[in-house]
């Protein structure tokens, strides 16, 4: 207890006078709310993270990351590239193909066309019926060998049909857009948005030849087959920060400071027309363009600590790009949810792990 | 031939034979565990052992993949005396990370919902 107090003494009793009586008041008020070490379990500090969406088009998303952990950045790429599950074209059935390309090479081409994943999400549970009784229509899709099926039933899977015949003399493109599914609304072939490139190619014929065959939709992850990956692209970088010293900079001549300015390749840095040289400080409007070369602190060797270039510490620019499967908002949901659910089941395994020592 | 089912590298077997989390107490060293977790890389690793760090009363943890070939990390976790154990740091260490990406996913909702707001979105070519 009273070594307790002494240390609170040094850190009210700077500005009042020993025998006050604010101070005493001080002292108990501090004393009653003293965390005792012994029996509060201190729980580790709480980063509040902040998110900026800087850019949304209909596949790709802009934001900004920023207080918080690299390790939390670096977990929620992972997350959006391997472990957000989507639908694809699992199992094939080949009736008719005599086309050059031999069944494994159409099935592995089928495999990887985006398909729309919007119920390929986790509320699975959900009983709602569609009209057609064709299958749950509101809620997710399970995986397969989660299914109480016997091999595949609406639940976890979604058939597909495509049977093409070449009947002209032209050499006739097989794309995704002859891929008819089952069950539309629940999941079909993603159209991309660039015109005469929005289907996908599948096996080119010539007359004579035909193609006919039942392929099988199922619900995975990434990290199994690189064709469940919702995203194209799914990095972060960091944002470059450049400070200038003061001091370092105001002892350079106006020659030295001009020669310092232009050696950035970009010409990044204020003030950016040579007549307003030598300012009393210089700055950059762009620091997310500085491709950290440091071409800048070679040129100034002379002047050591003229200025840092480092990395913006946690601060996190993520690009996220859609293969058509999923939206690339829905992406970074999804991805959250995911590495939510995993540290939940960690959580409650840890439980019961504990118990059993 | 012996390479397992593509699916191992994420799911664990329907029979229960490999608990998700096991814990092995180290002998020679006082308050400290070994967990392993089946099924998980960096992803989850370099996590946790990061927002250990960041517990005061946590002075070791570290992660790594024993075997590139085996999905699954070991999690090593010291703290400082016997008032919090190392499963009780591990367990505070998830709570507040599951906690921290609930401020993410709010945070992100509610800057998406603005951003949506200010310049109408291009018509989606999928939902």
């Amino acid at each position: 207890m009273f070594s307790c107090s002494v240390s609170l003494r040094s850190r009210t009793s700077s500005t009042l006078s020993s025998d006050s009586p604010i101070k005493i008041l001080l002292w108990l008020h501090l004393l009653t709310w003293s965390p005792c070490p012994h029996t509060v379990r201190a729980a580790p500090m709480k980063r509040m993270p902040q998110v900026t969406v800087d850019e949304l088009t209909a596949d790709t998303i802009k934001f900004t990351l920023s207080n918080t952990d690299t390790s939390v950045a670096n977990a929620l790429r992972r997350v959006m590239l391997a472990e957000v599950p989507t639908m694809a074209i699992d199992k094939v059935e080949f009736m008719e193909n005599t086309t050059v390309l031999h069944d494994d090479f159409i099935a592995h081409r089928l495999g990887l066309i985006p398909l729309t994943s919007e119920h390929a999400g986790f509320d699975t549970d959900s009983t709602d019926f569609d009209a057609a009784g064709l299958g749950p229509a509101l809620s997710a899709f399970q995986y397969n060998r989660d299914c109480s099926c016997q091999a595949f039933c609406p639940r976890c899977t979604v058939q597909f049909d495509l049977d093409v015949k070449a009947k002209e003399d032209s050499t006739l493109y097989v794309t995704s857009e002859a891929l008819k599914s089952e069950f539309e609304s629940r999941c079909k072939v993603a159209v991309g948005n660039d015109g005469e490139n929005a289907h996908i190619l599948i096996v080119k014929m010539r007359k004579g030849q035909a193609l006919k065959l039942k392929a099988y939709a199922q619900k995975g992850i990434g990290k199994e087959h690189a064709k469940w990956g919702p995203c194209c692209t799914a990095v972060f970088a960091y944002e470059p920060e450049v400070e200038l010293n003061h001091k370092v900079y105001a002892e350079m001549s106006a020659e030295e400071r001009a020669d310092f300015v232009d050696a950035c390749p970009k010409k990044l840095t204020k003030p950016y027309n040579p007549d307003d040289r030598p300012y009393e400080s210089i700055e950059t409007d762009e620091a997310s363009a500085c491709m950290v070369c440091l071409d800048c602190l070679e040129r100034a060797k002379d002047f050591p600590g003229i200025a840092k270039v480092r990395d913006r510490p946690q601060y996190f620019k993520f690009t996220v790009e859609s293969t058509g499967a999923l939206a690339p908002d829905k992406i970074v949901f999804r991805a959250i949810e995911v590495l939510k659910r995993k540290l939940e089941e960690v959580r409650d395994k840890l439980a019961s792990a504990a118990l059993m020592e | 031939m012996n390479k397992p089912d593509d699916f191992e590298c994420w799911r664990l077997p329907d029979d229960d034979s490999v608990p998700k989390v096991s814990m092995i107490k180290d002998q020679k060293v006082a308050n400290a565990v070994a967990l392993v977790i089946e099924r998980e890389d960096h992803t989850l690793g370099n996590m946790l052992r990061m927002q250990l760090l960041e517990d005061d009363e946590v002075i070791f943890s570290g992660y790594r993949v024993p075997h590139p070939l085996e999905p699954a990390i070991q999690l090593k976790v010291q703290t400082r005396s016997e008032q919090v154990t190392p499963v009780q740091a591990v367990q505070a260490g998830v709570q507040a990370l599951i906690g921290e990406l609930d401020v993410l996913r709010d945070r992100f909702d509610s800057s998406l919902a603005q951003k949506r707001r200010e310049f109408a979105a291009p018509p989606r070519g999928f939902p």
